[in-house]
């Protein structure tokens, strides 16, 4: 994720119109929820844990840190809601959180040394070389697929979504498996439009490339 | 429309976001191309097994961790309830123990004379200044022209005119130059001196260079003007002192005790120490013995400085460092642990010099020699020490050592 592209706080500045979050109908359980009512933020944490659940473990691929990565989503969203104006919807501006979050511990992880031949090298090359990464990651495959040959489908899927990078896992989780619009995810992840077509689209032919032998 | 064309839209075309000439021209291509169709089928298949993976629930429970983990405390929170709570019990066991830590303080630093001089350096005069200061004897306060160092005196001088003369430099209230040399030399591993010793040392040493003349004696100089400037224990005596030798404060210790005599000197007294020799290439044969025995007496080398003292002594009686120089064979005796040969030299001093700057720590020094040997007398010239001279830095010490060993 480039530097202009880099994920900002959502609460920076207003996301969706006021009119869009004037129907928020997250708001009563947010005021109460701001002003110290932790049973009212529960129950926004339970409307909103499948979600976020959800992405944590698409991005991590492992539910215990998927669980541990959504607790700690919900206590940053918790402690930020004091900077929440409700410019946006609450749901936006969670999803943001989430967002960034998994996408800002993930870029945390590929930085710091694994012990060597543990999955993510191949991402690390496509971060840095993506036009040439689809290429060479379509000759790779097999190596890693011989690995996966006795998983289930679900199995092969999460750990061929596990070597996409960051940025373009979390935008293909964000449009393919919890179905966010085009706007959406450009107000999530704060990118141009242009850009989550474009990215969009290399994240998809690279899975298409990467599941193809097991298709 | 080219395959790279048609494959670049899939991703629209499976978001169906194509509409118009476009989406009729891709599906077209589609449909007569049958490599795109095939790569067409393949990614429809991949993005459905994409979002075959669905969504998921966390463990039950999830919610109620969640909400457990926000009301818990944080940890500087938690540190804080451990420090102050409850309140009414631990506040005054905090006040109590920061007043506690305070008087301790306070008590260390009042009878820590070293942590004193640690806190308040500038109040110790420099030791390269007081190498500069002259080695000549200041005139004396009584006006009498000052007589030279060394060589054989004069034979009408009278031991009065000699103690009248303020030839050694007074006991200063500020500390002398001595003290760090001697605690540097107990720092360097020099034997520690017996019990008593150190405590004297730390009162009783006058302020003098190793070279004879320490700074403060120059301030005096400077001060004393013939005819008018007091007399040298003025500045300890709690009632004005005539000022001259001659009407010098009777000394009450010395009218009890008897006239020691002088330790017989050695025939050969010892070449000083290299050390002393390139450490003062212009000194005097007289400066250079005396230094020789200050930085020994420092070093804790007492047998060294006994010789280096009696040597001076021997040599140069007519010595204005004389009274200075038996004071110093005094202390180089008790650290020896030959408490009757250092008593000695403190009663000569007290009494061959009554009215000398020296006299407050040759009485503090009988006091402790004498309590060394098991003399409860020694107590009541602690009394007198702290009554005669009050100003002296000895008095403190004194008061101290009544408190502690003469109750």
């Amino acid at each position: 994720m480039s530097e202009a592209e880099a994920p900002v706080p959502s609460s920076a500045r207003p996301l969706f119109p006021a009119a869009e979050a004037a129907v928020d109908p997250d708001r009563a359980l947010v005021d109460r929820a701001r002003a110290g009512d932790a049973g009212a933020f529960e129950m926004l944490v339970r409307r909103y844990q499948g979600w976020v659940f959800t992405l944590a473990l698409r991005m991590w691929g492992d539910r215990g840190e998927a669980e541990d990565m959504a607790q700690e989503i919900f206590l940053k969203a918790y402690r930020g809601l004091k900077r929440f104006k409700g410019a946006s919807r609450f749901s936006t501006w969670l999803y943001a959180i989430a967002s960034h979050h998994c996408v800002n511990q993930l870029e945390a992880r590929r930085r710091r040394p694994r012990p060597h031949g543990q999955a993510g090298d191949r991402r690390d090359h496509a971060k840095h070389d993506p036009p040439a990464a689809v290429d060479r990651l379509a000759h790779q495959a097999p190596h890693a697929d011989a690995l996966l040959e006795r998983m289930d489908p679900a199995r092969i899927v999460q750990a061929e979504l596990a070597n996409l990078t960051a940025e373009h896992r979390i935008i293909l989780v964000l449009r393919d498996i919890q179905g966010l619009a085009y706007e959406e995810i450009a107000q999530t992840l704060r990118l141009e439009l242009g850009t989550v077509r474009s990215r969009l689209h290399r994240a998809r032919m690279e899975m298409r490339v990467r599941l193809t032998p097991h298709l | 429309m080219r395959c790279d064309e048609a494959r670049r839209v899939f991703s629209e075309l499976y978001d169906e976001a194509l509409s118009g000439a476009p989406l009729v021209t891709v599906t077209q291509h589609l449909a007569s191309c049958p490599a795109c169709r095939a790569e067409w089928a393949n990614f429809r298949k991949a993005m459905q097994a994409v979002a075959d993976l669905g969504t998921a629930e966390p463990s039950p429970g999830f919610a109620a961790r969640v909400r457990r983990r926000l009301e818990a405390p944080s940890r500087w929170r938690r540190v804080l309830r451990w420090l102050f709570l409850p309140l009414h019990v631990k506040l005054p066991i905090q006040a109590a123990a920061v007043l506690l830590l305070a008087f301790a303080g306070l008590l260390l630093y009042q009878r820590s004379p070293e942590l004193r001089r640690a806190i308040e350096p500038s109040q110790i005069p420099s030791p390269s200044v007081a190498h500069e200061a002259p080695a000549s004897a200041p005139p004396p306060a009584g006006g009498e022209p000052a007589r030279k160092e060394e060589g054989p005196a004069p034979q009408a001088e009278t031991p009065k005119a000699t103690q009248a003369e303020p030839a050694a430099p007074p006991m200063a209230a500020v500390p002398p130059p001595t003290q760090g040399a001697l605690e540097a030399g107990r720092e360097r591993g020099a034997p520690s001196p017996p019990t008593g010793i150190s405590e004297l040392w730390k009162t009783t040493l006058p302020s003098e260079s190793p070279r004879g003349e320490g700074s403060s004696q120059d301030s005096r100089v400077k001060s004393a003007e013939p005819g008018t400037a007091p007399g040298p224990l003025q500045q300890y005596a709690p009632a004005p002192a005539p000022s001259g030798g001659a009407g010098a404060p009777a000394q009450p210790s010395a009218k009890s005790l008897a006239v020691p005599p002088l330790a017989p000197m050695p025939s050969a007294a010892p070449a000083p120490t290299k050390e002393a020799q390139t450490s003062a290439p212009q000194a005097k044969p007289a400066d250079v013995l005396y230094g020789t025995g200050l930085t020994e007496l420092a070093d804790g080398k007492f047998d060294r400085a006994v010789d280096s003292f009696r040597a001076f002594l021997a040599r140069y009686p007519q010595d204005a460092r004389v009274p200075d120089a038996r004071l110093r064979l005094g202390e180089a005796y008790f650290g020896q642990g030959r408490y009757a040969e250092a008593l000695q030299e403190y009663e000569a001093v007290a009494q061959q010099f009554p009215s000398g700057p020296q006299v407050p720590a040759a009485l503090y020094g009988q006091a402790q020699a004498r309590l060394a040997l098991g003399d409860r007398s020694g107590c009541q010239l602690l009394r007198e020490v702290a009554d005669l001279y009050p100003q002296a830095p000895e008095a403190a010490s004194a008061r101290q050592d009544l408190a502690a060993r003469c109750r």
